[in-house]
């Protein structure tokens, strides 16, 4: 895949990765298992994704300039790295079906009941063609905006809703046990964290890679403690009612009312929403292409893009029923699904290459250099 | 070639202005019909019946105001099976479209709240467009529709006339969002404020009320049913129990001497601990208050401290008998934990809770309740005796 | 009226894929053309089987299948 000439910043990829985390994370409920201790899984969960970050940022590491994909391929053989981008490649691309279709769901409860799924979808995905076509780099530098505008919402909900703010909504803590916390804990590994296992396929493209573990941790412990605060500010305002509804921030939005007039800001969460899913929606799309580029080794992903996102959109109908599926497949399913793409492959990279001392470059520093 | 790319700018910037309003969602504000508020009855035969407040733009306003009467709202009513039936009936009556994102009121008929509320939280709850702020209020004694055809002058809509006197009415309203949340959790029951509707008097003295409905007392749910209301003293006490009440009034005997001391009651807080001693529960409440005297039609000069040391007492007396008062009631004819006392227990004392929680109810009747009140008087008004008295009649 | 939609669909992903296969006929990448050619050809089936209504099954399903009683048995769920 020596075709990327493409050069990303480091900001601009933290800025991804962190729009990525906490874009779709702060609409859902996370860890809605936990009730009122989600806070607790949270924490849990996000260092709990440091050990799952630091396999392949390892690895990329080793591999100085490859992708996951690429080192699979040095490994491994040719054959296996075809294989194990065609895994990426489903993987990355059921990821991003995932996301328009809860996007749109969104859209389509909250704001636009009356158009037709199609027509969002089709708005939405053409935008992400667009960005993804125009490169990574033009990605990164999107996400850039994107963070400033999540971080400044983020910021103004917190003040809105300050006065609404009941502690004792968040006692007593550990009701339930450890059980639901550590489910809760689980999850979050998996769904949002796991899934920044995509970023491996960009990673090599950054243009100081040395720095690359110190970023993707603290990118990680970022976006954690973004959802932890989102997190908290919900069950604070709604108390036990944040955990039942599905869309969380939403309903904490509509129950702002300031001065008797400051009411109805529920579009800047729509617009948050929006954005957020735009960033992870494009990353996916950017994988898939990249990992179709494996399979039969060519040097370019631009062509991929189109057929794709017809196949997004179109897979994203069928691909459930209803909400009720979704939340069943999201909470039996897709921890256990995702571990072989998230943990498991690259973990075998990485004993591999370090059992037997493959890799060109001379180990960087553990966590914290 | 360059033509295009020029073009392409603006191109795109018009697709996404059409794209952006939505062309199958769009709604033109005078095609919307803005419900105010809702009024929740049920009917003999078991079916709701809905009735909302409209808002009447102003610039529609011809030159029709005869008769005094307020032109600015209109009702309309509709019966069905089910609330989204109402809902739909209801619309099958109106030129527009319903439009509920600006309710800020839900009024439910005293029929409705004793037959229970559990469907109409579900269904509003599940709206996307109900906002959990709505106010909840029960009409005592009377249908929610009465209380939405009822005509208030002084402000625009009169629902907003009922949600300003819940927000005058010295205590934090209570929201949809706090029902929901007392509904669901374990060893709480919901109550609402009520409002009840005022019939005119006729050949009165003072000719009559204006206004067609008051703030009234607390009503009690149990099982999400309605079982009753407390009075007036009761429910100041459930108020300053939840940390609800802003301010409050009280009237204590002025003594030694004639006559009463009117406090008003500020910056009230309360903290609740439960104790748990041998399976036996018990609940200590704290009380603190700051207390202002607004009115003495007695003859102590209270500008000296020992006067008002027993003011405060006989305040405090007076409070904690309350208090009592209405955790007896509570227990004994309700039975009902209103007063979040289940909640309490679950917050500090877990596997306590975790144990009995099966038996609240009966264990809430049983349980034993201290209170101790803390009330200072900081202000005394601009005096201290009253002003009209001759020197020998105060009593310093 | 279905027929009408379908007509449009292929119409819009053929002229598509034309532009893009006769672009990369010119630079000679055979692989990236049966590729291309490959995804192209499942969206357009796809879109086709949508339009005309004919229900196809989800990917979930074999997925769920296998894995759910697996997340479910580790879990316990505290939701029933």
């Amino acid at each position: 895949m020596g075709n990327t000439t493409e050069q990303v910043s480091n900001t601009g990829f933290g800025a991804m990765m962190l729009v990525f985390l906490a874009g779709s994370s702060m609409t859902i409920p996370l860890a809605s298992v936990a009730g009122h201790d989600a806070w607790i899984s949270i924490l849990i969960g996000t260092v709990g994704s440091f050990a799952l970050a630091y396999v392949y940022v390892r690895v990329c590491q080793l591999f100085p300039g490859k992708s996951l994909l690429d080192i699979v391929g040095v490994l491994f053989g040719s054959w296996a790295k075809r294989v194990a981008g065609l895994l990426y490649a489903w993987y990355s691309f059921h990821l991003g079906i995932l996301v328009l279709r809860i996007f749109v769901d969104f859209i389509s409860t909250v704001a636009l009941p009356k158009t037709p799924n199609l027509v969002i979808s089709i708005v939405m995905m053409s935008v992400v063609l667009w960005a993804a076509h125009a490169g990574i780099e033009v990605l990164a530098r999107c996400s850039l905006v994107v963070l400033f505008f999540i971080l400044a919402e983020g910021a103004v909900s917190m003040i809105l809703m300050s006065k609404d703010f009941d502690f004792s909504h968040m006692m007593p803590i550990l009701d339930r046990g450890w059980g639901p916390v550590m489910e809760g804990a689980t999850q979050i590994v998996s769904f949002p964290f796991g899934e920044t296992v995509l970023f491996a396929m960009i990673l090599p493209s950054i243009r100081k890679i040395s720095r690359a573990n110190k970023l993707v941790f603290a990118i990680l412990l970022c976006g954690g403690l973004m959802m932890l605060v989102v997190n908290v500010r919900n069950s604070l305002v709604l108390g036990e009612t944040a955990s039942k509804m599905i869309f969380t921030t939403y309903t904490a939005y509509q129950y702002i009312s300031n001065a008797d007039f400051l009411e109805r800001v529920e579009p800047l969460a729509i617009v948050t929403w929006v954005m957020g899913g735009f960033v992870k929606s494009c990353v996916c799309l950017y994988v898939c292409a990249q990992a179709l580029a494996v399979v039969l080794p060519v040097k370019h992903y631009r062509p991929y893009l189109l057929p794709l996102v017809i196949l997004t959109i179109e897979v994203s109908f069928f691909i459930y029923k209803t909400g009720t599926e979704s939340v069943q497949f999201a909470l039996w399913v897709w921890p256990w699904y995702s571990l072989p793409f998230q943990l498991l492959i690259p973990l075998a990279v990485l004993l591999i290459a370090v059992i037997f001392k493959k890799g060109t470059a001379a180990p960087a520093a553990p966590n914290g250099g | 070639m360059f033509m295009l790319r020029r073009c392409l700018l603006p191109v795109m910037l018009g697709i996404a202005a059409l794209l952006s309003a939505g062309c199958w969602d769009r709604s033109e504000i005078n095609d919307l019909a803005l419900v105010m508020a809702t009024g929740l009855d049920m009917e003999e035969d078991g079916a709701y019946r809905a009735t909302a407040q409209f808002v009447i733009p102003v610039r529609q306003i011809g030159a029709t105001s005869a008769n005094g009467s307020n032109h600015n709202f209109m009702t309309e009513s509709a019966t069905g099976r089910t609330l989204k039936e109402t809902t739909q009936n209801m619309q099958y009556k109106l030129s527009r479209t319903l439009f509920v994102s600006h309710r800020r009121l839900l009024v439910i008929g005293e029929n409705l709240a004793r037959h229970g509320i559990r469907d109409l939280l579900d269904y509003f709850s599940r709206s996307p467009t109900t906002r959990l702020r709505t106010y909840v209020l029960v009409v005592k004694g009377g249908k929610g529709e009465d209380l939405m055809k009822a005509e208030y002058p002084l402000e625009f809509v009169p629902s907003e006339a009922i949600r300003e006197m819940e927000n005058l009415g010295g205590t934090v309203p209570i929201t949809l969002l706090d029902v929901i949340n007392a509904a669901s959790a374990e060893g709480m029951s919901p109550v609402m404020y009520s409002v009840e509707l005022l019939r005119p008097k006729q050949g009165s003295r003072n000719g009559g009320n204006t206004s067609k409905f008051r703030t009234a007392q607390i009503a009690v749910f149990d099982n999400l049913k309605l079982i009753g209301y407390l009075d007036e003293r009761q429910s100041q006490a459930y108020s300053w129990l939840t940390g609800r009440l802003k301010s409050g009034l009280l009237a204590v005997p002025s003594v030694p001497g004639p006559g009463r001391i009117a406090l008003s009651l500020l910056h009230t807080n309360s903290r609740i601990d439960s104790f748990v001693r041998d399976g036996e529960i018990s609940f200590h409440v704290h009380l603190t208050g700051k207390g202002t005297v607004e009115e003495n039609t007695g003859r102590l000069d209270l500008t000296n401290p020992v006067h008002v040391n027993k003011i405060e007492e006989l305040a405090a007396e007076s409070i904690k008998d309350n208090m009592l008062d209405l955790v007896k009631e509570v227990q004994e004819k309700y039975g009902s934990d209103i007063l979040g006392f289940g909640n309490i227990l679950h917050r500090q004392h877990n596997k306590a809770w975790q144990a009995c929680k099966d038996n609240w109810k009966q264990l809430f009747k049983e349980a034993d309740v201290r209170v101790d009140v803390d009330l200072v008087i900081e202000k005394i008004g601009m005096t201290g005796p009253p002003l009209q008295l001759k020197e020998k009649e105060i009593i310093k | 009226m279905a027929i009408a939609h379908i007509a449009l669909f292929v119409a819009a992903a053929g002229c598509a894929a034309w532009l893009q296969v006769s672009r990369l006929v010119e630079v000679k990448e055979k692989k990236q053309i049966v590729m291309y050619l490959l995804l192209m050809g499942t969206a357009v089936v796809i879109g086709i089987m949508e339009i005309a209504g004919i229900r196809l099954p989800s990917p979930h399903m074999p997925i769920e299948a296998l894995l759910k009683p697996f997340g479910k048995w580790i879990f316990h769920g505290s939701e029933g």
